[in-house]
């Protein structure tokens, strides 16, 4: 594994070109060097080819001096010796040539051999022509002179033939050589050729893919940037950056937008954006930018904006600080539209106040209602309750009647105004809950109406209870009005039984579109033997202040059920209500875990 | 030693409502218990006659809260402040229901906390039960300071 | 600087008693449950410097024959409450009966009409007053408080505490420690 990562493709490219550009580099010193063995060959036939030629120049001016000494001693004409001179020049010329080429090759004791043997000649030459002209001519000695003439231009005929053998015998070597020396320098030139054609293909190639590979790469970021663009287009977002080091302002096309603007309305430059920014938000704005230049810190404003054609927007910047590709830190950020939001945000604040207002306006009728209202209430009822105890007597018996009304009524508005106050308790805002142990409330709740329990000889069984997080004070109420409710409307000589328990929820019901489990809720049941009421009305009977039909015998305010109702609201609970005439009521109520 | 049959229970009831004296006065009337009732209209002239260096301290005191000049509260607090009234049982007599108001009163210093009834015999009784256990509490040697009652 | 103090008070009252006695060289012998036995008589004139003396520390001397037995009451009730760790469950009445060797019945009328209350709302009264004690004094919760004093649940403790005071032991707990809370002040 460690290998292949080590092989990188660039490595790889890189060694490649390096081992072809040695390779190529090497062929061609090997062809140069080729090259010059060629010419060398070349040079060395050529020397080979004078050489010869110049020695058969010498046989034959040798020769050609003999035919004239000969034809002299013959003749007699002195016509025969007119090129005698130039004849010898010819051939020391041509000795010294030989000389030259047998310097640069080999042979010189040859040709210094030869030298000496003509040199002998000449002065045999000499000799004969001095024994020619003397007159009488000394046959004899001419005869011998002749004679050794003739040896001795048989030996420099050998030589020169000898050497002309060599040279013939070399010449082939060289012929061969020089054969050898063209094969292979036309191989070398020829895979030459081919190597620099295949490295070329290849860089050829790669270049290609590369370019290729390039191309698309644009391609896909030129796509990337459109799709980003669009997307700030329809996010309402914009970005820029700031280089630090060289001072450039960068906008997107939708920073543009988002001041109303065409992209590259202006050019990049903070000073050209400042007009734009709200003149109240602006110095703010510009101080925190700066500082936050100054001391490479984030920064995340607000700030409005006015666009060109009046309209104000809000608008959130943020940006930090990092560094480029090129290592340049620079300060980049996000500029987005959040107008909408403020705007939800300010009317929600001003609903705020309303509600907090209405609250504060209920609290007070609440406190007019728990006190100003009782207060003559009360005294109504102590006058009431004095007269019965001390003046009945001396009333009418119809005076008795109708003052027996007025208690019932006083009653009534007695019961109304504490349920009014209980109901506008389970409205107020101050929802503190806290951890219960609901047997704990619900023994304050069986204490409180004790005396209407033993009044009706009512029998309460209990089951224990958790201990959930509740309103303490509305669970209470809430229990109350319930247990009471039963209390109060019992059978006609029925001593009521009421049962207080909680169930595990085997299937999942649902209520109001709401699937409850037995994972997320618990469930209260608070069941009587009473009078029970018609199913049909078993949700009318939650309406704040309707009572179904049983009038005059049960009083009740209408009230209780949709402060139960409220109550478990409260608590993001449900709660219902069945019922079977003259066989008493089941409510069950449900609280989330 | 107190004792019902010996000598009488001295009480002392500031209210600003005619009525509401003539209940309490009517009440204690017919409890029979042996009592010296005074009756305030205000809290200021509770204060002034309890300041008189000479004044018979009362067993228990009733203060209305809602009393014009000096309410109830500040008579209550103003009480607790002088260790010359710490045997004074003062028992908090009003209208309101509310639970913070109840243990408000506690807190600042009361024993007892009477809202209002609104019936005659009611009232007769709660009066009675409370004389009794204020009776019960002397006579016990119990812990006055954590002396709370609320009906 | 405030501190709170707690105090044993028979044990104060038992110091102050042996105290005066011995300043008026009285030969005494204390038996337990506030009982004298004064090895001597005592002359009338003796009797009343004690009593003074005693009134002073709000200790009294009883020499009504209804209230010592009323006295011997209260007391035994008191040591029930307090001093056992555990109450009788049962037969109080028994309880009482034994350990004043009178009859149950006579017992509680005597109570009832020189107290105008009855034995088992004067103990349910001395139960409740135990109660604070251990909420405040003690920290106790309320399923210490009721443990100890032998209730059936938290619940029947917390019901009791209701009747009695018209408070709930929370309640009465916050009031408490608000009220030490403002007397820091």
């Amino acid at each position: 594994m460690k290998l292949k990562e080590f092989l990188t493709p660039t490595l790889v490219y890189r060694t490649a070109l390096g081992v072809s550009f040695i390779l190529v580099i090497s062929v061609a010193l090997v062809f140069h060097i080729q090259m010059k063995s060629l010419n060398r060959s070349v040079d060395l036939i050529s020397d080979s080819n004078k050489k010869q030629f110049e020695l058969e120049k010498l046989i034959s001016a040798i020769t050609l001096k003999e035919n004239n000494l000969r034809n002299y001693v013959i003749t007699k004409d002195s016509s025969y010796l007119q090129d005698d001179s130039i004849v010898k020049e010819n051939i020391y010329t041509c000795l010294d040539d030989l000389k030259i080429l047998s310097k640069k090759t080999s042979g010189v004791e040859h040709i210094n051999a030869l030298d000496t043997l003509i040199h002998k000649r000449f002065k045999l030459f000499e000799e004969t022509f001095e024994i020619v002209n003397k007159h009488p001519v000394d046959s004899t000695a001419l005869k011998t002179k002749l004679k050794i003439s003739s040896e001795v231009t048989s030996k420099i005929r050998n030589k020169v033939y000898r050497i002309r053998d060599h040279e013939v015998s070399r010449l082939k070597i060289h012929n061969i050589n020089h054969r050898y020396d063209i094969e292979t320098s036309t191989i070398t030139a020829f895979s030459l050729t081919i190597l620099t054609l295949v490295v070329l293909l290849f860089s050829l190639s790669k270049v290609n893919h590369d370019f290729r590979e390039v191309t698309k790469l644009n391609n896909d970021l030129r796509f990337s940037n459109q799709i980003a663009d669009n997307a700030e287009k329809v996010a309402g977002i914009s970005h820029w950056k700031i280089n630090m080091v060289t001072g450039t302002y960068f906008y997107s096309d939708n920073f543009y937008r988002l001041l109303g603007l065409e992209p590259n309305a202006f050019s990049n430059n903070l000073d050209n954006y400042l007009p734009y920014i709200h003149p109240e938000d602006l110095p703010e704005a510009v101080r925190e930018h700066e500082e936050s230049l100054k001391n490479r810190t984030p920064t995340n404003l607000t700030y409005r904006i006015i666009r060109p054609n009046g309209e104000i927007r809000y608008i959130n910047s943020v940006g930090d600080f990092t560094h480029n590709a090129k290592g340049e830190l620079v300060k980049i950020g996000v500029s987005y539209d959040i107008t909408d939001q403020q705007n939800s945000r300010m009317t929600l604040e001003e609903k705020n106040k309303t509600l907090l207002a209405i609250n504060a306006e209920l609290e007070s009728f609440n406190q007019i209602v728990s006190h100003d209202l009782q207060e003559p209430l009360r005294k109504i009822q102590m006058f009431i309750s004095r007269i019965e105890s001390g003046e009945m007597q001396t009333i009418s018996e119809k005076g008795q009647d109708y003052f027996l009304k007025i208690k019932t009524s006083a009653n009534r508005m007695q019961n109304l105004m504490m349920d009014l106050v209980n109901y506008s308790r389970t409205i107020k805002g101050n929802k503190i809950f806290d951890k219960t142990d609901l047997n704990e409330v619900l023994a304050d709740v069986i204490q409180e109406l004790s005396f209407n329990i033993e009044e009706k000889n009512a029998v309460i069984n209990t089951e224990p209870l958790p201990t959930i997080k509740v309103i303490t004070f509305q669970i209470n109420q809430l229990f109350v009005n319930l247990i009471a409710n039963s209390l109060k409307y019992s059978k006609d000589g029925v001593s009521p039984i009421i049962h207080v328990k909680t169930e595990k929820i085997k299937d999942a019901e649902v209520i109001d579109g709401t699937t409850i489990t037995d994972k997320k809720y618990y469930k209260f049941i608070v069941s009587d033997n009473g009078i029970g009421f018609k199913q049909e009305f078993s949700e009318k009977i939650f309406v704040l202040f309707k009572r179904l039909e049983t009038e005059g015998v049960y009083t009740g305010t209408g009230l209780g059920l949709a402060i139960c109702k409220k109550i478990v609201e409260n608590h993001n609970g449900f709660i219902k209500a069945d019922g079977v005439p003259n066989k008493g009521s089941v409510f069950t109520f449900y609280l989330p875990k | 030693m107190i004792s019902k049959d010996q000598s009488p229970i001295n009480i002392m009831l500031a209210d600003d409502d005619e009525d509401d004296r003539n209940f309490f006065n009517d009440a204690m009337k017919e409890l029979k218990i042996k009592n010296n009732l005074t009756i305030f209209k205000d809290g200021k002239d509770l204060m002034d006659y309890l300041n008189k260096p000479d004044t018979v301290l009362p067993h228990i005191l009733f203060l209305d809260l809602n009393m014009p000049c000096k309410t109830g509260n500040e008579c209550l607090k103003e009480i607790r402040q002088n260790p010359k009234f710490k045997d004074i049982s003062i028992a908090i007599y009003s209208t309101s229901s509310s639970e913070r108001d109840i243990e408000n009163t506690f807190i600042d210093g009361a024993n007892i906390y009477i809202k209002k009834p609104n019936d005659f015999s009611k009232l007769k009784k709660v009066l009675k039960e409370v004389v009794n256990l204020n009776w019960q509490f002397h006579t016990s040697g119990l812990n006055k300071d954590t002396f709370f009652f609320s009906i | 600087m405030k501190l709170y103090i707690k105090y044993d008070i028979n044990l104060a009252c038992r110091v102050i008693l042996q105290e005066q006695l011995e300043k008026f060289n009285i030969k005494y012998q204390l038996l337990d449950l506030g009982e004298i036995d004064f090895k001597e008589n005592l002359s009338e004139e003796t009797y009343n410097n004690l009593q003074e003396a005693l009134s002073k520390y709000g200790i009294e001397l009883l020499d009504n024959q209804k209230s010592q037995l009323i006295q011997k009451i209260k007391d035994t009730i008191i040591e029930m409450v307090y001093e056992k760790d555990k109450l009788p469950t049962s037969t109080i009445s028994s309880y009482l009966a034994d350990k004043l060797n009178l009859s149950y019945g006579y017992i509680s009328n005597i109570f009832s009409e020189n107290t105008y209350t009855s034995i088992e709302n004067y103990i349910i009264m001395q139960k409740i007053e135990r109660a604070k004690k251990l909420i405040i004094e003690e920290g106790l919760t309320l399923t210490e408080v009721s443990y100890k004093l032998n209730y059936s649940s938290v619940a029947h403790l917390s019901g009791q505490f209701k009747k009695t005071t018209g408070l709930t032991p929370s309640m009465f707990k916050r009031i408490v420690d608000k009220r030490r809370g403002i007397a820091k002040e």
